[in-house]
């Protein structure tokens, strides 16, 4: 064990010292940053004076060795055009880089997701053929030709601010980062939107959904569940269930009394499910498959005839219904029944 | 990717539309100038001086500059915010006439190694402190520092005492006696019957005490200078700087307007994201994408939102003279003589471009000789001739090269075929990035042409001819050495080296001229040590509904303490 340690320490230190040497080359591969100022030659004097004041007439080992140490403090140096330090350039651009991918994450996963949901629920409708269609678009073309047509389009309509901007002129970030971060998104958006379609429409004609419909769950319900089972191959973040249905399972857990105990202590069980935050792919189906048998009852109670609706797999009429031959077209004409 | 993509379309493009030569649709022909086609767009009237009103913002782009603080500012973007920021010893006018600044007056001894400023009585620093000769002494002390590792302090080098302090051996111009508060007497090591017009580069500022050392980075943020405009905070990096006006300002008129919105804008694209902004209302001036100029011009030259100006800078080809096959000045005339400028001048350029004939260009009217480049019509037949006689065959390899990146693809391309055309030459044509272009301009041994350009510092021929042909100017002391200077072709001449030292030395400036003019004369029409291409000339967008008095300066900057609202 000692030794398997050992010998991974010593793999990464050697894989950090490639890299480090790789980029500390890379830098002289832009040329020397001193030679010219435009078109003109620094005079050679001068040009010995910037590269003492950077460090650069030392040996390269000597340099290669003096970076290394100082970026094991943190410290990056001297940008040679701007003789700024590195460390407060990115300090400046980090937190902009950080909002704009989450706003393109966060972006591409909503448009992705509910595309590819409705676009198989709703199975070859002109919906899914515009989905379809649109998402093939979207990955044939590149990101800057998106990112020019919306500058030239979309930039200064409604609230998306011009391009450019005069710095003067405040805009909140969300607004800043919508259109660029849009254009991030699309292509990944497109990936999603179609991975989705296709999980979504194996899970619909899976046999533990066709249990469910059989078992009297609404289309909604259906819906609702096979997408977070649709989802595995999604690397999907972190899921907090609504906050609405929270409130409601709170009640119920609170107010019914008169109701057998393992239904009371099934009802605290699910209020405090509600509030966990948990991982979207690990084990989905079996996770979420028990869940199809205990239909959710805020879902049922609008979809069918209170009658009908089942609080509780042990009490729930058992009404048969005829299975459908699977096949073409089933889940969406099932679903849209 | 893209960019190369679309350049070698527009250079196939270009190259078509030169096939037909002679007999194509001919845009942008200007009027006929003794029996001489003149191309390119013509310049813009300078509009009558409206009378100064305070008000307005004026809003506009640049990318993020190098520095703003005098002693490192250099590129356009530095100089436009330091040259607003501060007022140095003189001003240079838009067609490069001198005017006073800090100092009233200027006088040299008879052989220019002293020269005496007579500064104004009473301007201040934005924070009050005097503008003295000390102040002076000290701006300049604190560039030419060997701690301050300044990029322009070389244009401080004839002053006595330069030396030592890059060396590090001194920590004061030995040369400059700051003694009386109104006067600064400059001792030369180099005597400069010019010098004063040195003088009104940035780097030659004053600081006040504030100021501190070069590496002070609240002052670099934020220069307290003696300019027209003060900064409205620190400089905001990648995002912009705000400029407001100095009502204390007593060293020339105050400006106009009530402040500067300089956004700072992606360096990728800058210039097009410039053009964007004049279009989309965020910005009341921009430079332009090259491609787009005539197409632009079409637009906006009627509006009266196009300004055209010649401007002190020349495009050429850099022959290496030392290196077979362009020692003779015979080989050098039949490259030139075999390119067709005009053509390409309306083809590739769509007559965006002035054909070149001399190499002292029309801005500065005093010293500009027309024609004086004889070889530099376009005569294939003449070409022939001089290049059977130099020994420049048909097969001969003649290396091009170009820097990539700048939009030089088209044109380049276009010359190389012209060589090959003409000449039967096997043009050994390719492009590389700037600094690889420059080294191996340096390299002891380059052979061929050489894409090149040159901007003037200072509104004299010298400048032109002293860093680009003297012999000191090579900056190695044999052949085998790489250069270091200007003078990458190598051209020496002692004749040349002689008139411009003459001329260095004769304090008559109409005098000095014509020195400089029969120095050109020799270097140019006679040895052809570079062949010029293309005047350089500058186009801008300015938002003239809103503003008047806005002119392109001798720096290529807007004329910003001018400005006023209408």
């Amino acid at each position: 064990m000692t030794r398997f340690v050992a010998r991974r320490i010593a793999q990464a230190v050697l894989v950090l010292l490639v890299a480090t040497l790789a980029i500390f080359l890379a830098t002289f591969a832009l040329g020397d940053p001193f030679a010219s100022t435009g078109e003109k030659v620094v005079p050679p004097e001068i040009q010995a004076i910037d590269r003492a004041k950077f460090g650069l007439d030392k040996p390269l080992p000597v340099q290669y060795l003096t970076y290394l140490s100082n970026l094991v403090r943190l410290d990056f140096g001297v940008d040679f055009d701007q003789r700024r330090q590195v460390s407060s350039m990115l300090a400046e651009t980090l937190p902009n880089t950080i909002r704009l991918a989450l706003v393109a994450i966060a972006l591409d996963v909503l448009i992705g997701v509910i595309a590819g949901v409705i676009a198989a629920v709703k199975r070859y409708s002109f919906t899914d053929v515009l989905v379809t269609v649109s998402s093939t678009l979207a990955i044939g073309v590149p990101t800057f030709v998106i990112g020019l047509v919306l500058v030239g389009y979309v930039s200064g309509v409604w609230i998306f601010p011009v391009v450019p901007r005069s710095f003067t002129v405040q805009v909140p970030w969300w607004r800043e980062v919508l259109l660029p971060g849009f254009t991030l998104a699309i292509i990944d958006a497109a990936f999603i939107a179609r991975l989705m379609r296709g999980s979504m429409l194996e899970v619909l004609r899976s046999d533990y959904i066709r249990t469910a419909r059989s078992k009297g769950a609404s289309p909604r319900g259906v819906v609702r569940f096979s997408w977070r089972a649709s989802a595995l191959p999604l690397p999907v973040c972190s899921w907090f269930r609504p906050k609405r249905s929270c409130f409601r399972r709170f009640r119920a857990a609170r107010s019914s009394s008169a109701i057998s105990a393992s239904r009371r202590s099934h009802r605290r069980r699910r209020w405090r499910g509600c509030l966990s935050v948990r991982l979207c792919f690990p084990g989905l189906p079996s996770l979420w498959s028990r869940r199809f048998f205990d239909p959710p009852t805020t879902n049922v109670r609008h979809a069918r005839p209170p009658a009908a609706a089942a609080r509780h797999p042990e009490d729930r009429p058992v009404r048969a219904r005829p299975l459908r031959r699977a096949g073409r077209g089933d889940a969406g004409q099932a679903l849209g029944q | 990717m893209r960019k190369v993509r679309t350049g070698t379309v527009v250079a196939l493009a270009a190259l078509l539309s030169l096939v037909p030569a002679g007999c194509g649709k001919r845009p942008n022909v200007g009027t006929q100038n003794g029996g001489v086609p003149l191309v390119g767009f013509p310049e813009t009237p300078v509009s009558p001086h409206v009378p100064g009103k305070p008000g307005g913002v004026f809003r506009l782009g640049i990318v993020e500059p190098r520095a703003i603080d005098p002693y490192n500012a250099q590129e356009s973007e530095g100089n436009l915010v330091t040259e607003n920021l501060f007022t140095e010893l003189i001003n240079v006018g838009p067609d490069g006439s001198v005017s006073p600044g800090v100092a009233t007056s200027w006088t040299a001894n008879p052989d220019c190694s002293q020269w005496t400023f007579t500064l104004k009585h009473g301007t201040t620093f934005h924070n009050g402190e005097q503008v003295d000769s000390a102040a002076f002494k000290r701006g300049w002390e604190r560039a030419a520092a060997r701690s301050a590792a300044s990029e322009v302090a070389y244009h401080m080098n004839e002053v006595q005492g330069f030396d030592a302090m890059q060396a590090g051996t001194s920590d004061h111009l030995s040369g400059v006696d700051a003694s009386v508060p109104d006067r600064l007497v400059v001792t030369l090591a180099h005597p400069d019957c010019e010098f004063h017009l040195r003088t009104y580069k940035t780097v030659f500022s004053p600081v006040p005490t504030v100021a501190g050392p070069a590496d002070n980075k609240a002052y670099n943020d934020q220069p307290i200078g003696n300019g027209p405009f003060m900064m409205e905070g620190p400089w905001q990096h990648d995002r912009g700087i705000r400029l407001k006006r100095f009502d204390g300002y007593t060293a020339g008129p105050k400006a106009n307007l009530d402040q500067v919105d300089i956004t700072i804008l992606p360096s990728q694209g800058g210039v097009q994201a410039e053009y964007d902004g004049f279009n989309n209302g965020t910005f009341d001036w921009a430079r332009l994408p090259t491609p787009l100029l005539s197409q632009i011009r079409v637009t906006y030259e009627p509006r009266g939102e196009w300004i055209s100006k010649k401007t002190a800078g020349i495009n050429y080809l850099l022959p290496m003279v030392t290196t077979p096959p362009l020692t003779s000045a015979a080989a050098r005339k039949a490259i030139s003589e075999a390119i067709d400028r005009v053509a390409i001048a309306r083809g590739v350029f769509q007559g965006a471009q002035v054909p070149a004939d001399a190499f002292i260009p029309p801005a500065l009217p005093d010293a500009y000789q027309s024609g004086v480049c004889t070889a530099c019509r376009y005569d294939p037949v003449d070409a022939k001739r001089l290049a059977q006689q130099a020994g420049l065959t048909p097969g001969t390899t003649v290396n091009f090269q170009f820097n990539t990146g700048g939009g030089h693809e088209e044109w380049t391309a276009a010359v190389a075929q012209q060589l090959r055309r003409n000449l039967g030459l096997n043009v050994n044509y390719s492009g590389v990035p700037f600094s690889d272009l420059l080294k191996n301009e340096l390299q002891p041994g380059a052979s061929g042409i050489f894409r090149a350009a040159w901007g003037a510092d200072y509104p004299t021929p010298g400048n032109f001819l002293q860093p680009l042909l003297s012999t000191a100017a090579i900056g190695a002391t044999s052949p085998s050495q790489p250069a270091t200077g200007d003078n990458r072709g190598r051209y020496s001449n002692p004749r040349f080296d002689q008139l411009l030292a003459q001329a260095a030395a004769t304090p008559d400036k109409t005098q000095r001229i014509g020195l400089y003019q029969q120095a050109e004369q020799l270097a140019i029409g006679q040895d052809l040590a570079e062949i010029p291409l293309w005047f350089r000339q500058q186009f801008r967008l300015a938002n003239t509904t809103k503003f008047a008095n806005v002119y392109l300066d001798f720096a290529e900057e807007p004329t910003l303490a001018e400005i006023t609202l209408r």
